[in-house]
């Protein structure tokens, strides 16, 4: 195993700094390095947003969502992508047209330039940091806690966390958004190729599908249908998933910067059902794994889930393969999300260009460290925290959508997002309820979010007619 | 004529996602099967396909240009 983790690992390294090579250039501009020239073709673009999209939490968490909450868990994710990627058709054209007017250095500088004050940048980097230092931790989180279950006194816990940190520093710093972009490509096709050798094993061992649903029929008969045996797939939990879902491009940065920084609106229309297919490519041997781990693992924590149907029970090179696989997911992710954070606060810079790299490079550090520290901290939940991430970047939706639409959008909608957003931390704080009337809180609120963007909109849209 | 597709797509979608939430996925319903895979399962998958074709349509029949190229 050994010899054959050693082996791997070295040709995925090899590749990343190969990629962090091929990216770095002495003398750019921290346009160049944040923004990777702003000229990423389909392909590219297409693997770097499914990287970035699923990470950890697909590879480790999905297929255990599977076997704990049954086949509901594909419309949660899958079908909810598939509705992403169907509204960044629109979206990706609305916010090129408004980037090409206005200027785009991050999302927290596009909205301060939008709104013409600098709270909404204040509150976009407000809303990213909260929730994406949560998520990177998650992912974080995650391989540690694989790479612990699977190598026991191996190394401390807290290392296997430090040493993909340490990694994803390195090129990040080397090669910028560009680097960040190869190693995502990369890391897409690993990925891809390790899950469904890990799902057809796992489909096989289970007697293939007809007779592996037969067997978590006779299981547990819950999980072939909504809302699974914990009752988690009610209608409620779908829509308001699929709607936090939906607006991901929209609210966490690293996906709206990565539709900017494309080379031309086709190739953002190529991406985007480029990446639904390799949704569905990705998240159907989850199922198979899952459903494994079902018959064969039905009351396991999801450590010993997960070690035993990813590693110990696939051939050596397949489970060596798929230690690389889960590693290159978490850092496909976590250096999107840091990145992102730290091209968030250079947008809202406002030096010399040397003093705006120097910053951002010092920023990504620090928020490396604090996400580092924090992962220590996380709960094994991995779904379900990156979901309360998604719901709460989601928050800030109006602000970006009234931006897109509007030349001159309306200030109202920032003091909408701001209560929100507030109102949702609190009620993750404990201070107030996470219910309203016995409706889940995140359902009723997207129900009013919605409900007053579109009045805010369309008194906006009249009253600059009469104006005109 | 392309502006007329592209606004009949996103009709279709629209009705998919409600057609499906209210009247597919519904709660303990787990036949008919299709070659043995859960009805909730398949539905999910097919009008999953449906969107991302929808996405690739729409890709093609897109009735603006690129606002940075004009």
């Amino acid at each position: 195993m050994i010899g054959w983790l050693i082996f791997f690992f070295s040709i995925f390294l090899g590749m990343l700094g190969y990629a962090s090579y091929l990216s770095y250039r002495k003398n750019r501009t921290s346009d160049e390095f944040i923004l990777g020239g702003s000229n990423i073709g389909a392909i590219l673009g297409f693997l770097t947003f499914s990287a970035a999209l699923f990470s950890a939490f697909t590879f480790m968490g999905m297929p255990d969502f599977f076997r704990t909450h049954g086949v509901g868990a594909w419309i949660f994710l899958a079908l909810s992508d598939a509705l992403m990627v169907f509204f960044l058709i629109w979206f990706g054209y609305s916010l090129r047209k408004r980037a090409a007017l206005v200027g785009y250095q991050g999302v927290a500088g596009f909205m301060k330039s939008c709104y013409g004050s600098r709270y909404a940048g204040y509150l976009v980097f407000v809303s990213s940091f909260l929730f994406l230092i949560p998520y990177v931790s998650i992912q974080i989180r995650g391989i540690s806690i694989f790479l612990d279950a699977a190598f026991p006194q191996m190394l401390p816990s807290w290392s296997w966390a430090a040493i993909l940190v340490l990694i994803m520093l390195v090129y990040s710093q080397i090669g910028g958004l560009k680097a960040i972009v190869y190693s995502d490509a990369i890391q897409g096709v690993i990925m891809l190729i390790v899950i469904w050798i890990i799902g057809l094993t796992c489909l096989k061992m289970a007697g293939g599908w007809e007779q592996a649903t037969a067997r978590v029929q006779a299981v547990n008969s819950e999980l072939l249908s909504l809302p699974g045996p914990k009752g988690l797939f009610s209608m409620q939990f779908l829509v308001a998933s699929a709607i936090a879902i939906v607006l991901i491009p929209v609210s966490q940065p690293q996906f709206t910067t990565r539709l900017v920084v494309m080379k031309n609106l086709k190739s953002v229309h190529q991406m985007a059902y480029a990446v639904g297919i390799f949704a569905m490519l990705v998240i159907l041997p989850t199922a198979f794994i899952g459903l494994y781990g079902a018959i064969k693992y039905p009351d396991a924590s999801t450590a010993d889930f997960l070690s035993q149907a990813l590693l110990f029970d696939q051939a050596v090179p397949v489970a060596a393969l798929a230690v690389v696989g889960l590693f290159a997911a978490c850092l496909s992710t976590t250096n999107a999300q840091i990145f992102a954070l730290g091209t968030e606060l250079r947008s809202l810079l406002s030096g010399s260009d040397q003093f705006n790299m120097r910053a951002t490079k010092i920023s990504i550090l620090i928020f490396s460290i604090i996400v580092l520290i924090f992962s220590s901290y996380m709960s094994d939940e991995l779904v379900l925290l990156a979901r309360v991430s998604f719901t709460g970047t989601s928050m800030i939706a109006p602000v970006v959508l009234g931006a897109v639409i509007f030349k001159h959008p309306p200030k109202s909608l920032l003091i909408l997002s701001s209560f929100a957003l507030g109102y949702f931390i609190l009620s993750l704080l404990g201070i107030v309820p996470d219910k309203i009337l016995g409706q889940a809180l995140d359902f009723v609120m997207y129900g009013i979010l919605a409900l007053i963007t579109s009045v805010l909109m369309i008194r906006h849209h009249l009253n600059q007619k009469t104006l005109s | 004529m392309k502006l007329k597709i592209w606004k009949i797509l996103v009709l279709f979608v629209s009705a998919l996602c409600i057609i499906s939430f209210i009247f597919i996925f519904k709660e303990n319903k787990a036949t008919p099967e299709l070659f043995g895979v859960p009805f909730i399962f398949w539905t999910g998958f097919l009008v999953t396909l449906l969107i991302v074709i929808s996405t690739y349509i729409a890709s093609k029949i897109f009735p603006f240009d690129d606002p940075k190229k004009s």
